[in-house]
């Protein structure tokens, strides 16, 4: 499959007016975006996602780059010939209330998008708005509403008709589902997804919801500060990103999760502290992040599809063929955290991650000193079995307990940890 | 910049006016004044324009015998004091002046209309000549100008009323400037040129439709001006030479024969005053309907008339799960919120109750219009004129809000409950500095003087963890970002010190990283005050991250109530559940998402058996027959269904 949209070295300057100076909207952005599939971009707010949208859209002029669209450059097309593209790239933007003219019926502003198709009569070009407009599930009573009479979700599948009608192969979709409550969401987001498979049309995916992009995208292509950070496989970017920004715009987004949110929080809280204590007791505060860490990778790999435990199937296996030295029990403990990559230790900052790894040594250290690294070697088992079987109450228990035979207790062998100290060594 | 944020609100308050409904012509002669001054300008235009066949003598014809005399029947107005009819020299006169305001206004159109419009639209450095030429024109003294051009060329009255209709230009400039750039940064707009239209069509189509209204309103003002002018300039004896008549002649004629009669003075003073107050109110009317007002209709009067209505109902319908533990800090029962629609009333929230713990934070959760707004609207009693809300009781903190006064209740908005809404930055007056208003808001709450409420405001932007308070004090609500403007928004909510904080989606117009640090933030504002938190919303994540309780809310009315753990885990009401699996989370990506098919019925068409049944899955025929009372499950939730034993099986 040849790609439809090659964008090389993209940069975009918005001039400065009077005082206000030049602003480089987009530094060197190259996406591609195959015929059919669908590039989702993500960034922070200003990281200059919709600029990238509107230059293909042509109605901002790149400083420097290459715009392919089916092999042909379109980035400096002005005039009659740009607009002759408009029968093959389209839009759908963020506002429904704002997008359409509030003075216009839906047909004439539906109408608008045939302008640079061969001409034809205008029974056949009602016929057309017609068919297109039910095919996004309204009837003929809308072509002569005004949009004021359609709530937010109708217009937004008006603006989808709008943007279909002339059969375009992209369509620029920029933040088309943020202002719509998601249950609205999921049913512009289905028949989005409707349309490309009957239409095979390409989306260039807007949106600062990685839910959504996840949902949506075959590829992701993330921004930040007009720079592209990192792009790649849908499934590969947002569950195994390789930049911190990535990372970072991955654990802000919100779960229904509400145990996940509050283990999150607190990681985010015990990072804070230990960022912002220069003089105090930071072994205490870096014991706290590692523990907020652990319960989080937890609660993460739960809150995938599918949790599995194949981080700790090495470190285990080690550990169970009798190397265990205090090497592989840290080791051991480290895997916990890789359980779910995109959101533990790799989110780490790397100024706090010599502190966990500093914490993980100090306390693995005191249990092997202890003769208890054959207990943590059996938590650790229960721990990989509990994922494996979705009991989450019981892995949530386990990851809880590692360190809990290092507080001054009366029976430093007690019961439990004895029995997996006999468990680990059958 | 003014000419940006005019231009905003202009755009704002039109697309509103297109929101409901009629378009801009049947708004504007839907207004009884419009029609009535239309009429009159209309009879007074043409009975000039055909002054030789309609008036009874000629301009200059003298009746001897009645020398300044009063109306009688053979003339109606009376005569001047060589004899003439007053009623036929007005009319004749009338020609003069309305040529001079048609030359002021044609000029002042072309230039203003051109100017503006070319700036507008084409931008770059057309946009800042174009505009440096209107501040230049800005600056010359019109009337110094007007007297030197009537002293070279004498009593030339075009010339005059050409170099009106340039002096009023830039004015109309300006105005159809920054209309046009209003329009030119709408989506619409960016989709014509999506879509293939050239900049002329863009212009004919798009731009003009918003230019037309703030530009007619100018330009009717421009004329009202331009006729003042005219018969100021004939009265000065500037204008067209006696004894050719012109309303300004004839007011200097008036004067004169004020010693003998002074009636003259009544007809001739009379039509400039006529024609001028019609043309503003015109003006005015013409902006109305623009902005979508119709201050001429009756309705519009009921409307102004009217303000909240609060009542308080009979006794308490029992309804709501009762409080236990503390006394609830915020407690509703029984409030129902109507709003007028034409000439009835209909109800937007239905018996709603709930009840917030000290410290609480509660969730309201629903799509868009399930009336999750106007519920907090009611509570905090800031609805449009005319709404009304009963309620068997709102109280806050033990004081029953529904006995207060609007005076009363004032004092409670801002002081005991703080209030941020969804747009930080239209929530923020443009036109003031945010420390400034920050500082007013602490002033206002706690009555401290300039240097203690310039600290405290200080310390407020310190707690919102704004980076540098002071350079952000200096800024203008435009210049923030989404994350700062809702910070300060925060911050003046806190300005009150409340034990209650009402926030509508505060979060959902920003991006996922500034979202979680808002969040963040409240939780700890939560934490270090004690501050209880009603939070709208449809995200879930949101009502996870940062509440303890949830009410989802349908059509009006509290489906469900439960605290949040619970509520995600096992929701019991169908509409819940449903909301909850509309979310992409547990569904493999590009895959259809389940949803729940139509959409929320619209106040007024709400059914009279269960609201959600068109819409449910376990819908029966006794979901149908009556209204569906909230069923209590466990001592803390409840739900507004009767299968919610059924649903129990149906989710696994
Ligand atoms: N017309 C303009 N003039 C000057 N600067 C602009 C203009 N439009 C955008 N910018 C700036 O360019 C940068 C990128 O903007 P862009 O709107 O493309 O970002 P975005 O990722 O789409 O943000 P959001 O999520 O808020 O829509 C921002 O810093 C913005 O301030
Ligand atoms: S009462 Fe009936 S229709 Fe209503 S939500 Fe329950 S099951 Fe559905
Ligand atoms: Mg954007």
């Amino acid at each position: 499959m040849s790609s439809l949209l090659e964008v090389r070295d993209l940069t975009v300057m918005y001039r400065g007016r009077g005082r206000r100076k030049d602003k480089v909207a987009l530094e060197g952005v190259s996406v591609s975006l195959n015929e059919g599939e669908t590039l989702g971009l993500v960034g922070e707010s200003g990281s200059g996602k919709s600029t990238l949208g509107n230059t293909v859209l042509g109605l901002v002029r790149p400083e420097r780059g290459r715009i392919g669209f089916d092999g042909n450059d379109i980035a400096g097309l002005t005039g009659a010939a740009r607009r002759k593209l408009s029968t093959q790239i389209q839009a759908v933007f963020q506002d429904p209330y704002t997008s359409f003219n509030p003075h216009r019926t839906i047909e004439q502003s539906m109408g608008e998008t045939l302008a640079n198709s061969p001409p034809m009569s205008r029974r056949e070009t009602r016929a057309r708005v017609l068919a297109m407009l039910e095919r996004v599930g309204l009837d003929s009573t809308a072509l002569s509403k005004f949009p004021a009479q359609f709530s937010g979700g109708q217009r937004q599948r008006i603006s989808i008709a709008r943007a279909l009608l002339p059969e375009p192969r992209l369509v620029v979709c920029d933040e088309s589902v943020s202002a719509l409550d998601l249950s609205v969401q999921a049913q512009i987001l289905n028949l989005l997804l409707e349309l490309q498979r009957e239409r095979g049309v390409a989306y260039l995916f807007i949106t600062h919801d990685l839910s959504v992009v996840r949902h949506m995208s075959t590829r992701i292509a993330v921004l930040e500060h007009g720079k592209l950070i990192e792009q790649g496989d849908a499934a590969g970017v947002t569950d195994e990103p390789s930049q911190p920004y990535t990372r970072r715009l991955i654990s802000a987004s919100l779960s229904a999760d509400a145990e996940l949110q509050r283990d999150r929080r607190s990681t985010r809280r015990a990072m804070t502290l230990l960022a912002a204590d220069a003089t105090g007791d930071r072994s205490k505060l870096a014991d706290e992040v590692l523990r907020t860490l652990e319960h989080q990778a937890v609660t993460e790999v739960f809150a995938q599809l599918v949790p599995q435990s194949r981080a700790l199937a090495l470190p285990l296996s080690r550990g169970l063929a009798g190397v265990a030295d205090v090497d592989g029990v840290t080791a051991l403990r480290a895997a916990v955290l890789e359980l779910a990559p995109r959101t533990a230790e790799a989110m780490t900052p790397a100024a706090m991650l010599t502190f966990v790894q500093e914490a993980r040594a100090r306390k693995c250290s005191a249990l092997f000193s202890r003769g208890q690294s054959g207990m943590l070697y059996g938590l650790i088992r229960d721990l990989a079995v509990a994922i494996e079987t979705g009991d989450r109450a019981r892995a949530l228990e386990l990851v809880g307990s590692f360190d809990e035979p290092l507080e001054p207790s009366p029976h430093p062998n007690g019961a439990r940890a004895g029995e997996h100290t006999i468990e680990s060594q059958a | 910049m003014s000419a940006v944020i005019e231009g905003a609100a202009i755009k704002e308050q039109s697309r509103r006016a297109a929101e409901r409904g009629a378009g801009f012509l049947p708004r504007l002669v839907r207004q009884p004044i419009v029609v009535a001054c239309s009429l009159v300008l209309l009879v007074i235009v043409l009975a000039c324009v055909f002054a030789q066949w309609v008036s009874p003598y000629e301009p200059l014809e003298q009746d001897l015998q009645n020398t300044a005399a009063g109306p009688s029947a053979s003339h109606l107005l009376g005569t001047d004091q060589l004899g003439r009819d007053i009623l036929s020299r007005m009319l004749h006169g009338g020609q003069v002046t309305l040529l001079g305001i048609v030359q002021a206004v044609a000029v002042c159109a072309v230039i203003g209309l051109f100017l503006g419009l070319t700036a507008g639209t084409l931008g770059g450095w057309v946009e800042t000549v174009a505009m440096r030429l209107c501040d230049l024109l800005l600056a010359v003294p019109g009337l110094v100008m007007l007297l030197v051009i009537l002293g070279i060329y004498g009593n030339n009255e075009a010339a005059a009323m050409i170099t009106l209709g340039v002096i009023m230009a830039p004015t109309l400039a300006r105005v159809v400037y920054s209309a046009t750039i209003a329009v030119r940064e709408e989506l619409y707009v960016a989709s014509a040129r999506v879509a293939g239209l050239t900049s002329f069509q863009i212009m004919r189509r798009h731009i003009l439709a918003g230019v037309t209204g703030p530009a007619l309103t100018q330009i009717s003002i421009v004329a009202a001006v331009a006729c003042i002018a005219e018969a100021g300039i004939g009265f000065l004896g500037l204008g067209v030479a006696p004894p050719a008549p012109s309303w300004g002649n004839l007011v200097t004629d008036a004067q004169n024969v004020m010693p003998i009669s002074a009636w003259m003075l009544v007809p001739t003073g009379g039509i400039i005053a006529v024609v001028t107050l019609s043309l503003t109110l015109l003006g005015n009317g013409i902006r109305d309907a623009y902005m979508g007002r119709s201050s001429g209709s009756s309705k519009a009067f009921s409307w102004r008339a009217l303000a909240v209505k609060v009542s308080q109902a009979e006794s308490p319908a029992g309804g709501g799960a009762a409080p236990q533990g503390q006394e609830p800090i915020l407690s509703v029962k029984g409030m129902t919120v109507g709003l007028p629609r034409g000439s009835s009333e209909v109800t937007i929230v239905d018996d709603v109750s709930f009840h917030v713990a000290p410290g609480e934070a509660v969730a309201i959760v629903g799509e868009s219009g399930c009336g999750k707004s106007v519920t907090i609207s009611g509570v905090l009693r800031v609805l449009p004129m005319g709404a009304h809300v009963t309620a068997a009781s709102i109280s806050f903190k033990g004081t029953e809000l529904t006995s207060l006064s609007e005076r009363e209740m004032n004092a409670y908005r801002g002081t005991g409950i703080g209030f941020i809404s969804q747009e930080p930055i239209s929530s923020l007056n443009p036109a003031f500095t945010v420390g400034h208003q920050l500082e007013e808001a602490v002033r206002l709450h706690r009555g401290v003087g300039k240097g203690q409420a310039r600290q405290i405001a200080r310390e407020l932007m310190a707690r919102v963890r704004l980076p540098e308070p002071e350079a952000v004090a200096k800024k203008y609500p435009h210049e923030l970002s989404g994350g700062m403007a809702q910070r300060i928004a925060i911050a003046r909510a806190l300005a009150g010190e409340p034990e209650l904080l009402i926030a509508d989606e505060p979060t959902t117009a920003l991006d996922v990283s500034v979202q979680c640090e808002i969040l963040d933030l409240l939780r700890d504002l939560r934490e270090q005050t004690g501050m209880a938190l009603i939070l709208v919303t449809h995200d879930w994540g949101v009502v996870a991250e940062a509440c303890d309780r949830a009410l989802v809310m349908y059509a009006g009315q509290v489906v469900e109530s439960a605290d949040v753990q619970s509520i995600i885990a096992h929701p019991a009401h169908p509409y819940t559940r449903a909301l909850l699996q509309s979310s992409s989370v547990g569904i493999a990506p590009r895959q259809l998402l389940p949803v729940i098919a139509g959409t929320v019925p619209a106040p007024g068409y709400w059914p009279h058996g269960c609201r959600f049944a068109s819409r449910c899955e376990l819908a029966e025929d006794a979901c149908r027959t009556g209204p569906i009372p909230m069923v209590t499950l466990e001592e803390s939730s409840a739900a507004r269904c009767i299968r919610t034993d059924v649903d129990e099986l149906v989710r696994t």
